[in-house]
């Protein structure tokens, strides 16, 4: 059980955060044919989108209202009318997630009147759901929590679950924003591999895993369809990877009556077992079983590597709740854990401390703590340079190496990359790193020699017999 | 705000406007349609480079948060301005006031970094809920001792432009003239809008060395904030490529007589032109500086020559759509030219009057000026004109590749320098690498079950951009203030 505490600062130094609506704009990314618009300044979209873009590198769908400092006073509901049609017109989503922002929630504008407005002179147009994610509250994955929360609320519903579970079965798997795409692969093959027919919502390994198309979109191409949302209805059994998935998780369940498992994460042996275990009829598919032994042997040769090894990671609350409780697994000492918010899962997370603060956190407590290993985004890159430690990509922004959607770290093979490239990244380290003069690497001998031989002992040595 | 940063009297969009069209500003973005920076991003632009500043972010974590260490502006030296600091208001703060939370993290980032001077920055949300970002900096100022600079440039009020604009003012009010240089030639100028995009800054330097012209504040693009503010001190200054900061460079001149002139470092006749006005701005036309920048130009000419001749060779003949903005509009284009590539399509956005002119004369008959474009719109046209590459913006660069067009980045995200004389030759490397690498080939080969390469669908290409009537203007880009 770990002690959540406050980072150092009243600010945020080398910010870990991300804002509500760029978390919001991810879920509706990883649906198809689907437009995310932010309801705010210019400048809250073209940013969110450029960070996408640089972390994704691929082109990102995303519009603004374009508020102005005149709009923000007089109102907005003429303006978020005109960019609802203009989108509808020209870019022809089927579903547009629009998403409030600091601006737009300060100001007062009346959202919900203004849609209902729109609405009725405009009752078949896209699919519009609206999330309030005032930027000045929560971060990435609370804004992920609630723009799924509010999807699988109004998407409209295809009639009630049958019976099951069993083979066969469409099973809702609601996930967390700390899944990649090779994540989602693995995690969709394991439900396959069981038989079930898993709806993956949100699915960004549709959407942004990076693929060649025969033609550029001006919207998603890829990601959860709607006719997939509306086959949510008929689930049996709702499935939430990710404590970020939970509460929309749970508004399914209530919604169709189906039943709910929770999995704050999927990484490591005991994670991916737990699932394995609910989905389990009769004895598992052999690929299931030699993934299951490779992860196991994994661990086994990581654990000369790690054990031991001091360990700073941050990130998302269940992105840290994965790579904590994998490291601690094998025996590694995570001496600084940061989260950007607090979330529940933190507390039960297997290190003395964490901190829900900002990278300068991070740097600090992994400076004193001699951290050999930083785990976390791009921006953490710095922080570990300065401290001295390897640094291992993980979690957003990914910007600054290649195939960030490629590299998994959940399911049983995905967690076998994670625990691999953090004992390589080590390894590098380690044998990268100066070594020690020869006359410095015989300093310790001397100086046991002169604390525990005599004076006379040592005369021979210095030829003055 | 200033007023003033509508009226510009030095800026070519409002010559060429009517008394009615200047009052109404700069044009506000259509619904659904609007794309690219805010006011703030615009101020942050000018102003991060300013490399041992701290700069902090008076708002909730989007601005910052999405931002921080992402500009492709760099340093020889300090590393301050790549990191991220900001109040990071809660809904709390949002009540309350942020003032306090403000104040506490400027000192916070004062007793961490101890850096020469800290940049705050207003917020949509911060200049809504009325924090008197003025008083918290004199305040923090006053304890710290070291300088608190207020920058009013949220983002609801404008573009990125007029954020360049109000980053500008923030200078002219609180920084320049604040500190005097150690030492002072007769050959000190300011570049202004030259942001050392990868670099390019370190090209220009030794070229203006050999006439013995020292820059003393580049702003901003490698820059330290005692040079920035002792910028006052200069004898000339030059606005690069940029319309966004004429009213920095008039009120220099205004406050302390520092005449000035527009021009850019990209291409070969570009670069030669802004050696030879600088000359011309601080001996005069007749002088031993002048005839020495001639020298140079010469010199630096035939060496560029020599190195560019293989490339014109295997450049030639390719085609190219150039989708940029401002200045840069018909100053890539003739540099693009230096270098053997034919513009085929070049865009009039952001850019005069008269810059629309001199695309149109640059391009020749056969070419085409269009307003702006979506990234559709971009690819139909580079279909439609059979181009070999795309150049634009960072924003239409994975559009261009799921067309499968080659692209070359040649806005503020780029990796390449582009200026100067080192710049074209560097431009022609790039080129040759973006047309001529095998990959294209590769992803442009059909899947072994396709029967045919599936290429994209032309969408309808944009309307050409009618050109102006002429205007009566004083003389192309020939305001310089300082030959008055």
């Amino acid at each position: 059980m770990a002690r959540v505490v406050a980072g150092a600062h009243r600010g945020s130094l080398d910010p870990l955060k991300h804002s509500e609506p760029l978390g919001g704009a991810l879920v509706f990314l990883g649906l198809h044919r689907t437009m995310p618009v932010l309801h705010g300044s210019k400048g809250c979209a073209s940013f969110a989108k450029a960070l996408l873009t640089r972390h994704f590198r691929e082109a990102v769908p995303m519009q603004t209202t374009a508020v102005t400092e005149v709009d923000a006073v007089l109102g907005t509901e003429q303006l978020l009318a005109a960019t609802l049609d203009a989108i509808a017109a020209k870019q022809r989503p089927e579903i547009i997630g629009l998403l409030t922002t600091g601006l737009t929630e300060i100001s007062g504008q009346d959202l919900e009147g203004d849609l209902r407005a729109y609405r009725e002179r405009h009752g078949d147009g896209p699919l519009v759901v609206e999330v309030s994610t005032p930027d000045f509250r929560g971060g990435l994955s609370e804004g992920w929590s609630a723009a799924l929360e509010a999807l699988v609320r109004a998407v409209p519903l295809d009639a009630g679950p049958g019976v099951g579970p069993g083979a066969g079965t469409p099973v809702a798997v609601l996930v967390g924003p700390t899944l990649v795409a090779a994540d989602l692969d693995e995690l969709r093959d394991l439900f396959t591999a069981f038989g079930y027919d898993p709806i993956l919502v949100p699915d960004l390994s549709g959407s942004l895993d990076g693929h060649l198309d025969d033609a550029w979109s001006p919207v998603t191409s890829g990601g959860t369809s709607l006719a997939d949302l509306r086959r949510l209805g008929t689930c049996p059994l709702v499935v939430s990877i990710g404590t970020a998935a939970r509460a929309a998780a749970d508004a399914l369940a209530v919604r169709t009556g189906a039943r709910v498992l929770h999995h704050r994460h999927l990484t490591g042996l005991a994670a991916v077992d737990g699932l394995v275990a609910d989905l389990l009829i009769g004895a598992p598919p052999a690929r299931v079983a030699r993934a299951r032994a490779r992860l196991a042997d994994g661990l086994l040769d990581a654990h000369f590597v790690l054990g031991g090894a001091r360990v700073a990671v941050a990130g998302e609350p269940d992105l840290l709740a994965a790579a904590v409780e994998l490291l601690h697994g094998v025996g590694a000492e995570v001496v600084a854990a940061v989260s950007p918010t607090d979330a529940p899962v933190l507390a039960g997370l297997p290190c003395a401390e964490v901190v829900v603060g900002d990278l300068a956190d991070l740097e600090d407590r992994a400076r004193e703590g001699g951290a050999e290993l930083v785990l976390g985004s791009g921006h953490a890159r710095a922080a570990a340079r300065r401290v001295g430690a390897a640094h291992l990509t993980l979690g957003f922004p990914a910007h600054d190496r290649l195939g960030s959607q490629l590299r998994s770290a959940a399911g049983y093979a995905g967690s076998l990359r994670l625990v691999v490239d953090c004992a390589n990244a080590l390894l590098e380290h380690h044998e990268t790193r100066p070594t020690p003069a020869r006359a410095a690497s015989r300093a310790p001998s001397d100086a046991i020699r002169s604390s525990d031989v005599t004076a006379a002992d040592r005369a021979p040595a210095n030829g003055r017999r | 705000m200033n007023p003033d940063v509508f009226s510009e009297p030095a800026c070519g969009h409002n010559a060429g406007k009517s008394a009615k069209q200047r009052k109404a500003g700069c044009p506000a973005p259509k619904p659904g349609g609007a794309a690219g920076g805010c006011a703030f991003d615009g101020a942050m632009i000018t102003l991060v480079p300013i490399t041992d500043a701290a700069h902090v972010v008076h708002g909730p974590i989007a601005c910052a948060g999405n931002s921080w260490d992402g500009r492709g502006s760099l340093s020889s030296g300090p590393d301050l301005y790549r990191r991220g600091f900001t109040s990071d208001l809660s809904e709390q703060d949002v009540v309350l006031g942020g003032e306090q939370k403000l104040y506490d993290t400027v000192l916070d980032v004062v007793r961490r970094h101890r850096p020469p001077a800290v940049f705050v920055y207003s917020t949509c949300v911060t200049a809504s809920i009325g924090d008197d970002l003025d008083a918290v900096c004199s305040a923090a100022a006053e304890h710290t001792g070291v300088p608190v600079v207020p920058v009013h440039a949220p983002g609801f009020v404008g573009s990125k432009n007029l954020g360049n604009k109000l980053a500008g003012q923030a200078l002219l009010e609180h920084v320049v003239g604040t500190v005097e240089p150690d030492l002072t030639t007769p050959y000190d100028v300011n570049l202004l809008g030259e942001y050392n995009i990868a670099g390019e800054l370190w090209d220009v330097e030794p070229v203006l060395a050999r006439l013995g012209i020292r820059v003393l504040a580049s702003i901003s693009g490698d820059a330290r904030y005692r040079d920035v503010a002792a910028a006052h001190r200069a004898r000339a200054s030059m606005v690069v490529c940029s319309k966004a900061l004429l009213s920095l460079a008039r009120g220099l001149e205004e406050r302390y007589g520092i005449g000035w002139f527009e021009g850019s470092f990209y291409g070969i006749a570009a670069t030669g032109d802004a050696l030879r006005r600088f000359a011309d701005l601080l001996e005069g036309p007749a002088s031993a500086l002048r005839a020495r920048a001639e020298q140079v130009i010469a010199e630096e000419e035939a060496a560029v020559a020599v190195a560019l001749a293989p490339y014109r060779e295997r450049l030639r003949g390719l085609r190219a759509v150039l989708y940029t903005g401002g200045n840069k509009s018909w100053s890539v284009v003739s540099a693009l030219q230096d270098v053997g590539v034919e513009v085929v399509a070049s865009s009039g956005k952001k850019t005069t009057a008269d810059g629309v002119d001199r695309i149109g004369e640059l391009l020749g008959d056969g070419g085409r000026v269009f307003a702006d474009a979506s990234a559709p719109e971009l690819l139909a046209m580079v279909h439609e004109l059979k181009a070999d590459l795309l150049i634009a913006g960072g924003r239409n660069q994975y559009t261009a590749l799921k067309g499968r067009v080659p692209f070359l980045d040649i806005n503020q995200e780029r990796h390449h320098a582009y200026a100067g004389y080192t710049g074209v030759v560097e431009l022609a490397r790039r080129v040759a690498l973006a047309v001529e690498n095998p990959v294209w080939d590769q992803v442009r080969a059909p899947a072994p079950w396709a029967p045919a390469p599936a290429l994209p669908e032309p969408a309808a290409p944009p309307e050409p951009l009618a050109l102006p009537e002429p205007l009566a203007l004083p003389e192309p880009l020939a305001v310089a203030g300082g030959a008055r």
